[in-house]
């Protein structure tokens, strides 16, 4: 049994060496006429969600603690540091999808099957829910007896989140490459002071509330920001030329 | 196999960067010559769909430019690109095969493939930003073939590369251009001359000359320079 075995292996072994297989030819041409494995679109989601930058996650597990432990002895002014903290949020939303166009990685994206237009829409689109859904998840958190806890705490949260969102996609569209991850920062800054200014003055929101003001500022800044982001996806459908 | 590029135009404002440009290309190398600002850069744009034209149309085998679809049998080879800080030259050859949609068992196999075509194996797990330029080039190259494309379009592709490097990537497209159409641009003659089958020659955004260089009788280089010097052009 050993010994035939032995034989199998060395008649195998001068066969290759007398039967030498051709040279493949056209090989390249014959690759390219097979039907290649192609990846999904969920699957490319899920991928390119490993690209986007962690920090991303963290900033938004940290806000969440944040916001979680604010809650543990909330009120009305405390709510505002809240507030302070969201921008930033919406701005690691809103760089993350423009990247692309910060690197210079925009032309060579605009030319794969899974466009610039829907990596911008998948970055911000996959960031910019789970972030809304964290803050959602925060808000039954909170509860002030004898008011309408839900409204307050929308009222302190999604107005600055979707404020910010508003802006920073603005300027991402408008403005220069090489200039707008900065200026999304320095407006980002610049909304959380005016937020912890609000707190250190102990401005009260309660008149927005009771006049159901809020609502119409959320849905205004919530259409604001889904058209900044309609816009920004239309543009990455193209690249920008100039003389 | 055929592109079909229709009275491609397009404006700015006051000027015109392509104008009227019309073609159709078979499987083979096309060397697009022209001096800076000719259009050449406009016209390999609208060609891979990141630009739209003002008028005209591009089409390869039917399919739009602005398709899904087109895409996925195009390779791309920009001029001036970037890449995400951090990226090795695995991760950017990576990160490309999976926007081009091949799926992730292929993508590492074929990634390995390029890297090793270019030269750039032993290099694949280095920063990007510690490249040299050519190393650079040579990774933009790599990108452009993962989806084994049917129409490669190569902006300046040999920018950067040592005289070895240039042999390697003439050999290189000169097989491609077997079964592909290769559309490159250059502002180096000799590469035209030594890969191209057909030279295209731009000027004002206009296609001025379209044909073998056999059809040249003085020598490509001289042909080149009359065009410009006969109308009183500028050329580098």
């Amino acid at each position: 049994m050993i010994g035939g075995m032995t034989m199998k292996k060395r008649i195998k072994k001068q066969l290759k060496i007398i039967y030498r297989a051709p040279e493949p030819t056209n090989r390249e041409a014959f690759l390219a006429s097979l039907e290649q494995p192609r990846t999904t679109f969920v699957r490319f989601l899920i991928l390119q969600s490993k690209y986007m930058r962690k920090w991303n996650f963290l900033l938004a597990a940290a806000i969440f603690l944040f916001a979680v432990w604010m809650f543990k002895d909330v009120n009305r002014q405390n709510l505002w540091s809240i507030s302070a903290a969201v921008p930033f949020l919406a701005m690691s939303a809103a760089t993350e999808g423009g990247r692309s166009l910060r690197f210079g990685m925009d032309e060579l994206e605009m030319a794969a099957r899974f466009s610039l237009k829907t990596i911008v829409t998948a970055k911000i689109g996959i960031l910019g829910i789970s972030n809304l859904l964290l803050l959602g998840a925060a808000l039954p958190l909170a509860y002030i007896k004898r008011e309408n806890v839900f409204f307050y705490t929308g009222l302190y949260i999604l107005i600055p989140y979707l404020l910010s969102a508003f802006l920073n996609l603005l300027v991402l569209r408008r403005g220069r490459r090489e200039d707008s991850f900065y200026l999304c920062m320095g407006i980002t800054v610049m909304l959380s002071g005016i937020f912890l200014v609000f707190q250190a003055l102990e401005v009260s929101l309660g008149i927005l509330a009771e006049h159901g003001t809020w609502m119409a500022l959320a849905v205004f800044f919530a259409w604001s920001a889904g058209r900044e982001f309609w816009k920004l996806r239309e543009q990455a459908e193209e690249y920008k030329w100039s003389l | 196999m055929e592109l079909i590029i229709d009275r491609l135009t397009k404006q700015y404002k006051n000027k015109i960067a392509v104008d009227r440009f019309s073609m159709k290309l078979t499987p083979g190398v096309y060397g697009l010559l022209g001096a800076n600002g000719a259009g050449k850069t406009t016209l390999m744009r609208m060609i891979c769909g990141i630009l739209k034209p003002t008028g005209g149309t591009v089409t390869f085998d039917g399919m739009d430019a602005s398709t899904e679809a087109y895409r996925q049998i195009l390779g791309y080879l920009p001029q001036d690109f970037g890449y995400y800080p951090n990226f090795t030259g695995k991760d950017f050859v990576q990160y490309m095969a999976i926007l081009k949609g091949l799926d992730k068992k292929q993508a590492k196999k074929r990634c390995e493939e390029l890297l090793q075509l270019v030269g750039l194996s032993h290099m694949k797990d280095k920063k990007i930003k510690t490249y040299s330029g050519g190393m650079k080039q040579r990774l933009g190259i790599a990108q452009a073939l993962l989806n084994r494309p049917k129409l490669l379009v190569l902006d300046e592709p040999t920018a950067g590369l040592d005289p070895k490097e240039r042999v390697r990537f003439r050999d290189l497209i000169a097989s491609l251009g077997k079964n592909s159409i290769v559309i490159l641009s250059t502002h180096i003659v000799s590469d035209v001359e030594q890969i191209a089958d057909r030279i295209l020659l731009m000027k004002d955004g206009q296609l001025i000359f379209c044909g073998k260089k056999e059809e040249i009788h003085e020598g490509l280089e001289e042909f080149y320079l009359e065009q410009f010097q006969e109308k009183g052009g500028d050329y580098e």
